[in-house]
């Protein structure tokens, strides 16, 4: 029996124009469900104007860095660590484009089509690649014990082969 | 269901001397088959149209009905004679309803504005605004009270104010400032209707415009002034200014005691999503907010629009813009011959191969159009037979009110309700929210 390919972790953000809108966000949680992601932990936070800046560091002087630092801190916000193989590939693509109103036309079975608003108030957060996703749960849950979760992988796929 | 009652006492709603008093829901919800004027509302998921009739809408007809709807929630304001009131329907997680609480469900509310008229209301993402003023009552009242009362406006908020959307003090960035809702550590918000001053008293509102998380008031002088987000320019406050306000702040360049005099006085405003068209007395046409989309009918795409800009040429010459509606990603201009034509990204109403234009372009299948509505991504259209059209993208929330979520990118007609018997409708007003619309109609039950 080959061996059960091996689970990643992402992190998402379900944002704050979603989070204010609970049958919605309920709805998006299904979505993630029944995408076969598991939710390993999950918090709701209301950020101040300096966790944003820290968070979204890296865009500081781009056009958008104020807005986009003003929308994260209009409302509360859930932060997910989304477990499954590919799940960081996995859950961009049932995100979607950045853009709502361009997913609406292009892809429009995808979250940011369905629940996404605007380019601003784009709905929805997946980390990018493996190391952005490990330095990003870490931003969010610094709490979460990486090495156990990864000794608990090996030991699962141990011993189902 | 919770009951408030609006006063026109400005100072009653800070605080918590506030009484809810004993609205008969009743007076609602009576329906007979003499009536002839109703509210059709459509989306937030629901396939079907559904038919909103009441005793109090009947008697006083479809100028005394004012409709508005959010990304999540909706108003109708019903004025008149004894029976007067606001309903409201959808989430409530900011205190959008109006009725004193917030909660994170579908709710409904009602608001007593008995005395009152109401000239106008608009929501945003989760905030609402309703103007209004006294109503005017008996001759002799009318000899003992100075006519300048009847004239004397005034402005509600409720709902969401992180961004300072409401104009009454508070926001995210002065949370030392309280708003009256219940605590909820850094969120600001105010669930009960409460009135917004403007910098200098005499002055009056008279018309109310909502972004999603932005405010823009015209007032009888002449003079805009705005409240909220600021970050993409919604705010038009200068070539400087793109931080967020909490209280109602001028608008100096299209403002008639500032540089708007040198301009012209506007007549019309249309905001919503992130920008703000305003057609002036001169039939000029200026842009402030977002316009990434090249929404500014300018031939190019603008990140942000921070100040007020003059659209030059928009149209052919031969043609008179009476009307404005500024959507999220589009904007559309109505004319004097009834024209529409639209500007930006989106399903146009140009057809499935053509979502990008920066220039304006006339909808073709489009005539005769007297209103003109438009919202983030779709818009609607009302002609002179009364008939009303959508068009835009949809999804699940049947927004478009085709009854399904097919995307439209040409205007497609609205069946009403009450046409399937053969009856003749015909659609006085639209008001298009995120998820859903609403329609005051008339119809002849014969």
């Amino acid at each position: 029996m080959p061996p059960r390919p091996l689970a990643q972790l992402t992190l998402a953000l379900i944002k704050p124009d979603l989070t204010a809108n609970r049958l919605k966000a309920n709805r998006v949680l299904g979505h993630i469900q029944q995408n076969d992601f598991t939710i390993v932990e999950r918090k709701t936070l209301l950020w101040s104007k300096t966790d944003a800046e820290a968070f979204y560091g890296e865009h500081r002087g781009k056009f958008f860095f104020e807005r986009l630092c003003g929308y994260m801190t209009s409302g509360h916000f859930h932060a997910l660590i989304l477990e499954k193989p590919n799940a960081i590939s996995d859950w961009r693509a049932l995100i979607g484009p950045t853009h709502p109103p361009r997913a609406r036309i292009h892809a429009s079975d995808s979250l940011r089509s369905l629940y996404g608003m605007t380019d601003t108030r784009n709905s929805f957060h997946g980390s990018d690649a493996v190391e952005t996703a490990k330095k990003e749960i870490r931003f969010f849950f610094p709490e979460f014990d990486f090495e156990r979760w990864e000794q608990e992988q090996r030991k699962g796929n141990t011993l189902e082969s | 269901m919770n009951f408030v009652r609006l006063s026109l006492h400005r100072t009653l709603h800070r605080g918590s001397a506030f009484r809810p008093s004993a609205l008969r829901l009743s007076q609602f919800h009576t329906s007979s088959w003499q009536l002839k004027t109703s509210v059709v509302e459509w989306g937030s998921g629901s396939k079907e149209l559904s038919v909103y009739e009441s005793e109090s809408i009947i008697a006083h007809g479809p100028n005394k009905t004012c409709i508005a709807a959010g990304a999540s929630h909706r108003l109708i304001a019903i004025s008149g004679e004894g029976e007067a009131g606001i309903l409201g329907e959808g989430m409530n997680h900011s205190g959008q309803l109006g009725s004193g609480t917030r909660d994170d469900k579908w709710s409904v509310s009602a608001i007593d504005t008995s005395g009152m008229v109401i000239l106008d209301i608009a929501c945003g993402r989760e905030h609402s605004m309703v103007l209004a003023r006294a109503q005017e009552e008996t001759q002799d009242d009318q000899e003992k009270r100075p006519s300048s009362l009847l004239k004397e406006t005034i402005l509600f908020g409720f709902g969401n104010s992180m961004y300072g959307q409401l104009g009454l003090g508070g926001s995210k960035d002065t949370l030392t400032q309280e708003l009256a809702g219940e605590a909820v550590a850094g969120f600001v918000f105010e669930p009960l209707p409460t009135s917004v001053q403007l910098p200098e008293p005499g002055e009056n509102v008279v018309q109310v415009e909502c972004g999603l998380d932005h405010t823009i008031l015209r007032t009888d002088q002449g003079n805009l002034y705005s409240m909220g987000w600021g970050a993409d320019g919604q705010l038009g406050l200068g070539p400087e200014s793109s931080s967020d306000r909490a209280v109602p702040t001028l608008i100096d360049r299209l403002s008639w005691k500032a540089k708007g005099k040198e301009i012209g006085r506007v007549k019309e405003i249309s905001s919503s999503t992130d920008f703000t068209l305003a057609l002036l007395e001169n039939n000029q046409v200026w842009i402030w907010g977002n316009a990434e989309y090249g929404q500014c009918m300018m031939n190019k795409k603008i990140d942000r629009v921070l100040e007020p800009m003059h659209i030059p040429h928009p149209i052919p010459e031969t043609e008179t813009i009476t009307s404005v509606a500024a959507g999220g990603t589009f904007g559309l201009l109505l004319t004097a011959s009834g024209n529409v034509y639209t500007c930006g990204y989106g399903a146009l109403g140009l057809g499935r191969d053509k979502t990008q234009i920066l220039m304006p372009e006339r909808i073709p299948s489009l005539s005769g159009v007297r209103k003109i509505v438009a919202s983030t991504d779709h818009a609607a259209a009302i002609n002179d037979k009364g008939e009303l059209y959508t068009w835009g993208t949809c999804g699940e929330t049947a927004r478009l009110g085709h009854g399904n979520s097919e995307n439209c990118f040409e205007p497609k007609r609205v069946r009403l309700p009450q046409e399937q018997n053969g009856v003749k409708v015909i659609v006085r007003d639209v008001a298009l929210g995120q998820d859903s619309g609403l329609a005051i109609i008339e119809y002849d039950e014969n």
